[in-house]
């Protein structure tokens, strides 16, 4: 994952949740990363997107700001944090928008081999009224991913 | 019994995390509700598909 990241990552005592400054074309921005435990306890949610000047959150807001790889590879350091507080845990996570669900697919794809030194990377798809889990397949398509951090 | 090896956090991507206490407040409140109600959807509704 040799991309360049954020380095002003601020982070909860409990490591749920983190915030960083996105910096770019078009300005600052404050992106806030969030783990929330599901109804399993033993799955939390990523969550993922700008806090906006009066503290709301969009996870929809598309800032343009020429720094995607850079947010992705910081959020990628967010989850090795997070995993290795919580190690036992697994994380889904899943796009806002079809587009975004593409774009981390490419990105667990483009990183694969090194990512799965460290995770086990499952596909979710939805298939006859199930969420059906799967080992990860390069390429293939998900409607969301869970990966779960490996003892060592 | 050999002591379980901690895992290697953000340091492992070159980042540091700053601790921020004002970030603790909100850690306990959901920040994106519409997004967990998804996950929780897909959860309660997982089957895992053996290799």
């Amino acid at each position: 994952m040799n991309y360049e990241k954020y380095e002003n990552v601020s982070g909860s005592a409990d490591s749920l949740e983190f915030e960083f400054i996105s910096e770019g074309s078009n300005g600052k921005f404050t992106k806030s990363v969030q783990f929330t435990q599901t109804q399993n306890p033993e799955i939390f949610n990523l969550g993922f997107g700008d806090r906006l000047d009066n503290g709301e959150i969009d996870d929809l807001i598309r800032n343009n700001n020429q720094d995607r790889n850079k947010i992705l590879a910081t959020i990628a350091a967010i989850v090795y944090e997070f995993t290795s507080v919580y190690p036992e845990k697994l994380v889904f996570f899943t796009g806002s928008t079809p587009e975004r669900t593409r774009l981390y697919r490419m990105a667990l794809s483009l990183n694969f081999d090194e990512l799965r030194n460290d995770f086990e990377i499952f596909g979710v798809n939805f298939n006859e009224n199930q969420y059906t889990v799967e080992s990860f397949e390069k390429g293939k398509q998900y409607y969301g991913f869970l990966i779960k951090r490996k003892a060592s | 019994m050999k002591p379980k090896k901690k895992l290697e956090g953000a340091s492992k991507l070159g980042v540091k995390i700053k601790r921020d206490s004002s970030l603790n407040l909100t850690s306990k409140t959901v920040l994106f509700p519409e997004k967990l109600e998804l996950a929780n959807k897909v959860v309660a509704n997982l089957k895992w598909k053996s290799d």
